[in-house]
């Protein structure tokens, strides 16, 4: 070793600086001026952004929001076109009603609170089970690695949607036995990233250190490793969440998930097939461009998301 | 190299085993499988009596090795819907199946092909931002949907395309019936055409977003900066040097979006009315009917796993530093 090079001193007024500099690097504050800033530079992502606060909006106050109870049957008015207006001339069905006088509005409105509820709920049941997963064989390895990584693989050989229809059928019908499912169905993506992630981390010098400290096992893998692979495991998540919507847009078109009298998006699309031939095509076109704009913000919030807190995957098409 | 697929192939059996047996006690917690096979005022005795003819009085790990046992020699049993072997009903839907996967699978590997080199090599120009917007779009539409809006404009409103309905191909090519599978090959397409891009546009926009950023990061190493510095065209240079090596991240995505299209799949045939597994299995499942829901899991997940060992192989095959043990 040889011996520092003498050092011009650093004014402490300088030094100072630097340290607030840094300290303001880890404020939240200063962590959401810096997001906001390169949010507002990229530009899509700020319409994303307060397109999914209106979705939000409408899933959270779909009954004040709503003209119409979605459930509401009108046999006189069946089949109306958007823009419809009532004898009286007012704006009755904006954009129109089905094929049993149920205004399609009002059941896009109701439809946001499924597809946000279930694409949230059923990520962070996927994610945290996933993660903790994945965290436990990374560290743990051997047999426990072993039977993890095994399961991993025969739910990566199970076509989802072939899982999807046994379990639904067999569970019955249930906003739960959807989270459920589609929770289920994300785990392995999570647990594979978190046990490589783990793998890594496992031999840092800051675990060594920790232990040195006495720390207990349950304590280094959740106290120490855990916040260390959060990171990709977050960016992964804003992307799941659109798929995880897309999924369940899917199972409802084929009648699994929840009952009727629920309105969802894909359960309107369902209905709509059949009318397709008489040229309702309101009836198709709303709910599908309902999930296609919820899910192409969601997906170009993602992108942003994995630009911003994780340069390392820039471009690596992880997670798309 | 043999010993790797030697020791792939058997983990393929381990896995397709774990799969047989979820699906065994899945379909097996879901009820009484002989509930929709007797009549509905079949009194307890003639149920029972059912039960055991169908052998499902006995301990379940019985019935499960008995089953794997009878599959392992071919035969899985007759379909209690159909009364024919359950194999013969799952194969008489698979082509249908197959051709739609296939198609849709080779439609979006010749499309992303070019528009992710395109992009890649025009990074930062309209172009890029043009395509790179159409992926994005396109990654965010449910198939489904699509294959709505396809038959409302052009099958509804042009009147150019059939709205639903499937010519089989695949199928008496499969008998040698070589002659009926040509001529009808243009009504195939026909009624092919809408579902093919229906299920492709997700997998189109994936892959070209995916093969965009491969190229991208190929483009960024350093023998393309010498190969352009001893004077290569730019052709020589992507595809010699560049296109090359980003293949091996590529053909990985490639083969799980084979797997991913069979759920597409699955739900687009709904759309279109086409003959295939996807509502097979839904009716099965439906109707508690074991022997055929086992046979089309097994045949699927086969496919599936399939698909990822030729992924694996390809991986040895394009790198050779890549060394498989």
């Amino acid at each position: 070793m040889s011996a520092p090079k003498p050092q011009p001193a650093t004014p402490a007024s300088r030094v100072s600086a630097l340290e607030r500099q840094l300290d303001e690097l880890y404020t939240p504050q200063s962590f959401l001026r810096r997001a906001t800033s390169s949010m507002v530079k990229a530009r899509y992502p700020v319409v994303a952004v307060v397109f999914l606060i209106l979705i939000a909006l409408c899933a959270i106050f779909a009954t004040q929001l709503a003209p119409k109870d979605p459930n509401r049957v009108e046999i006189f008015d069946v089949l109306k076109p958007p823009l419809h207006y009532n004898r009286d001339g007012e704006l009755e069905y904006v954009l129109g009603t089905d094929s049993t006088g149920r205004d399609v509005l009002s059941r896009a409105i109701y439809g946001a609170r499924i597809s946000f509820f279930v694409g949230l709920a059923a990520v962070g049941l996927g994610g945290g089970a996933g993660t903790i997963l994945g965290l436990t064989a990374g560290y743990v390895g051997g047999r426990v690695d072993d039977l993890i990584m095994r399961l991993a693989d025969i739910q990566l050989a199970y076509p989802f949607i072939l899982f999807a229809i046994m379990i639904l059928t067999i569970l019955g019908e249930g906003v739960l036995n959807l989270v459920l499912v589609l929770g289920v169905g994300q785990w392995v993506t999570y647990a594979r990233i978190a046990r490589a992630e783990t793998l890594v981390q496992r031999e840092r010098e800051y675990v060594e250190a920790v232990r040195a400290l006495g720390a207990t096992e349950w304590r280094i893998m959740f106290g120490a490793i855990l916040p260390n692979i959060l990171t990709p495991l977050i960016v992964i998540a804003s992307f799941n969440v659109a798929g995880v919507i897309l999924s369940e847009a899917s199972l409802s078109f084929l009648g699994l998930g929840v009952p009727e009298s629920v309105p969802t998006w894909g359960a309107m699309l369902a209905n709509s097939r059949n009318q397709l031939l008489s040229g309702s095509w309101w009836l198709a076109v709303f709910p599908g461009l309902a999930i296609m704009l919820t899910v192409v913000s969601l997906n170009i919030l993602g992108d942003w998301m994995r630009d911003f807190m994780d340069p390392r995957l820039r471009g690596s098409g992880q997670g798309l | 190299m043999h010993k790797y697929i030697i020791r792939r192939l058997l983990l393929t059996v381990v896995v397709v085993l774990g799969v047989t047996l979820l699906t065994f006690l899945s379909i097996h917690l879901a009820g009484d499988p002989t509930f929709f096979f007797v009549s509905e005022r079949a009194s307890a005795e003639e149920r029972a009596e059912a039960r055991r003819r169908l052998g499902f009085d006995r301990p379940l790990h019985i019935q499960y090795l008995d089953f794997i046992v009878n599959l392992a020699r071919g035969d899985t049993g007759n379909s209690l819907q159909h009364r024919v072997p359950a194999f013969d009903v799952v194969m008489e839907r698979m082509p249908a199946t197959l051709e739609l996967t296939i198609c849709g699978f080779l439609l979006s590997t010749i499309v992303a092909f070019p528009i992710g080199v395109l992009a890649a090599t025009r990074r930062g120009t309209m172009t890029d931002g043009t395509l790179m917007l159409g992926a994005m779009l396109g990654q965010s539409m449910p198939s489904f949907w699509l294959g709505l809006m396809f038959i409302l404009f052009f099958a509804v409103t042009l009147r150019w395309m059939p709205v639903s309905g499937h010519v089989a191909f695949i199928k008496p090519l499969l008998e040698g019936r070589i002659d009926t599978a040509l001529a009808n090959l243009p009504d195939a397409i026909r009624y092919l055409l809408m579902p093919t891009v229906a299920v492709s546009v997700y997998s189109i926009s994936r892959n070209s977003r995916l093969i965009r950023s491969a190229v991208l990061e190929v483009l960024r190493q350093d023998y393309v900066v010498t190969a352009r510095a001893k004077g290569l065209n730019e052709r020589a240079v992507m595809t010699r040097h560049a296109i090359r090596n980003a293949l091996i991240p590529i053909v990985t995505v490639l083969a799980l979006q084979f797997a991913f299209l069979l759920n597409g799949v699955i739900v687009v045939e709904t759309v279109f009315s086409w003959p295939g597994v996807g509502r097979l299995v839904f009716d099965a499942v439906n109707q508690r009917d074991v022997p055929l829901v086992m046979t089309a899991v097994v045949l699927l997940s086969f496919l599936f796993v399939g698909a990822n060992l030729i992924a694996d192989l390809m991986y040895g095959f394009l790198d050779p530093r890549i060394r498989l043990e």
